[in-house]
């Protein structure tokens, strides 16, 4: 291949690279600012594992909040439990996107719990573990719980999760798109395919040319 | 007693403080009773937990819609009230509730349970909210999403502008301002910011290699086969030889100019008018640039330039090139041509060993010009045949 040829590819690419990035870029919405509700599980967890949010106030006795915070505290990886009513109107839709936010602003990689009398979730953020609880687990109740259940099963969970083997990790990437990896080999696996078809039907025109000019 | 009231102060002050809070840093209210207590003081109640994100500008723009309307309002937009855990249409029930504590108004109800309410009384029955659900209908079908959910702080909003302002739609810029308001729709999963940033990477990654293989493909098929021909000429036996158009040009122009200097009694001859037709023919098959016809162009200058020697010396031969190619001279031998009983003119390296024909470049690659459908071919460039010049401009230059 001439140098002409690889330098006219290359600016090719680079211009059509940037035309795809700049196209993709006109979609994207601004970053959601976590909201006030997250904000105040996170200036709670700052010192504690464990944050009670005022419409969840009762659900836990002192004593079991004493008991899950110690516990949480000692698990490796660290677990931060919220206990709040689920809602998705407080700034976010699924219960692992508010987990994601309170672990963004903290800071702190680990195993983050968010339960309620109606149900629980739980999300790895900043970890990656193959020996896992659960990523984005949600159990819901459907009768509700009675007094001592909820800080039963939130200690059998952390139970659980203590001493299973993690590596810490990027979390915040694209989960459509798998991470970085998968969002690189999404892009290289769609470009390459289109570059086949591109290179085919330019071909083909430049066959057609040079098939009229060599009847004239 | 002053130290029991001190001491009851901080009770009081310590419990103020233990409270949980809401909007406004007042505590949540989570009882019927507590949210009647709240709003006797302010009639807009915004939990965080259906505050969108922040419950203190919701309610101060909720607020700001409320004093709009001819009639007490109450809203209230939280948790369901532990009383009515289980209930059927709470919302429904906490107004009726409500409303034997606070009165007569128009009362908006959504909880993070169950469906929303809202509905007047008193002097507030007469509000028309139907132009508020219109709205929300139409935010929602006009929303940045396949399928959009207004938030119940968007819903309540909507419905205060209906109560603000009876019989007047909402105007389509009013509606898309709202819908432009972070707290308008519920988010989604696809509203994620960090797949729309990946998605980014995926466009610019795609469409670069896409261009990247197509242009090196490309580049292959189209222009690096002939870019290295001339780069590395084909010296092997055979291979289409470029021919020297500027050569071609000069010798063409020789015999012009010798042509030109003939005198009216040389060019009344035979061999003059000969040389004039295959100037003729020369130049009009000159332009075309293709290999073929320089060659061809070649020959035809050569045949005028000896026509030219011929009108002194009429004893001369005619030109014939070497049929094999005649880019090696004048032949000056026969051979018979393998597969026909014809004797060809040939140089005499062509005789001693034939070489291969003069080669013709096509778009399907080079094949010996005898076997394209040229004038040449037909001719052997005038090697086969004594009027190549007349053949030549029968053939409207050459194109055979």
């Amino acid at each position: 291949m001439s140098r002409l040829g690889l330098l006219l590819t290359t600016i090719s690419a680079v211009v059509a690279a940037w035309i795809g990035w700049t196209v993709a870029s006109a979609h994207i919405s601004a970053f959601p600012p976590s909201g006030d509700r997250v904000l105040a599980a996170v200036a709670g967890l700052k010192s504690s594992h464990v944050y009670v949010d005022p419409d969840s106030e009762g659900l836990l006795t002192p004593a079991e909040i004493a008991r899950i915070d110690a516990a949480a505290a000692a698990s490796r990886p660290e677990v931060f439990v919220i206990i709040w009513r689920e809602s998705s109107e407080a700034g976010y839709y699924l219960p692992s996107q508010a987990l994601d936010q309170i672990g963004a602003e903290l800071d702190r990689p680990g195993y983050y719990i968010s339960a309620g009398a109606k149900g629980m979730a739980a999300d790895e953020v900043g970890i990656k573990s193959d020996d896992y609880v659960g990523d984005d687990d949600t159990i819901e109740y459907d009768d509700g719980l009675s007094a001592g259940e909820l800080a039963t099963g939130l200690l059998a969970v952390i139970d659980e999760n203590d001493g299973r083997e993690f590596a810490e990790a990027d979390t915040t990437g694209s989960q459509y798109w798998g991470g970085r990896a998968g969002t690189i080999a999404a892009g290289a696996f769609i470009g390459t395919l289109a570059g086949i078809g591109l290179a085919g039907v330019l071909a083909i025109a430049w066959f057609v040319v040079r098939t009229r000019r060599g009847a004239q | 007693m002053t130290r029991g009231l001190a001491a009851g102060l901080l009770l009081l002050l310590g419990l103020l403080i233990a409270a949980p809070t809401g909007a406004a840093g007042r505590p949540v209210a989570r009882t019927i009773d507590e949210m009647v207590a709240q709003l006797r003081t302010d009639p807009v109640l915004v939990q965080p937990v259906m505050g969108t994100g922040d419950a203190h500008v919701a309610h101060d723009m909720l607020a700001g819609l409320a004093e709009r309307v001819d009639a007490p309002v109450y809203v209230v937009l939280g948790a369901l009230p532990a009383e009515l855990d289980g209930a059927e249409h709470p919302a429904e029930q906490a107004a009726a509730l409500l409303r034997q504590e606070l009165g007569d108004g128009l009362y908006i109800i959504k909880f993070d349970e169950g469906i929303d309410y809202a509905r007047g009384f008193g002097k507030a029955a007469s509000l028309d909210l139907n132009l508020g659900y219109r709205a929300i209908r139409a935010a929602e079908e006009e929303g940045p999403e396949e399928y959009n959910r207004t938030t119940a702080v968007f819903d309540a909003a909507a419905l205060l502008r209906a109560a603000a302002e009876p019989g007047q739609p909402i105007s389509d810029r009013t509606l898309r301002k709202l819908m432009d308001e972070p707290w308008a729709f519920i988010a989604t999963e696809s509203n994620e910011h960090a797949d729309q940033v990946a998605r980014r990477w995926v466009y610019a990654i795609a469409a670069g290699l896409a261009v990247a293989i197509a242009g090196l493909t490309l580049s292959r098929v189209a222009v690096g086969a002939p870019m290295a021909a001339r780069r590395a000429p084909d010296h092997s036996p055979g291979a289409p030889e470029p021919p020297d158009l500027a050569d071609t040009e000069r010798v063409l122009d020789q015999a012009q100019h010798r042509f030109d200097a003939l005198s009216a009694a040389q060019l009344g001859s035979a061999s003059a008018h000969s040389a004039d037709e295959a100037l003729r023919a020369a130049r009009t098959v000159v332009g075309s640039r293709k290999d073929l016809d320089v060659v061809g162009a070649r020959v035809l200058a050569l045949i005028a330039g000896r026509e030219l020697d011929r009108i002194d010396k009429p004893s001369l031969a005619a030109y014939r090139p070497c049929v094999v190619n005649p880019l090696h001279g004048e032949a000056s031998e026969t051979i018979q041509l393998s597969g026909t009983a014809l004797d060809a003119p040939v140089c005499r390296a062509c005789a001693r060993q034939p070489g291969d024909f003069l080669r013709a470049r096509t778009w399907r690659g080079s094949r010996p010009y005898l076997d394209t459908d040229t004038v040449w071919a037909s001719t052997g460039f005038g090697a086969l045949v004594d009027d190549l010049a007349s053949q030549v401009l029968q053939c409207q230059g050459g194109r055979g």
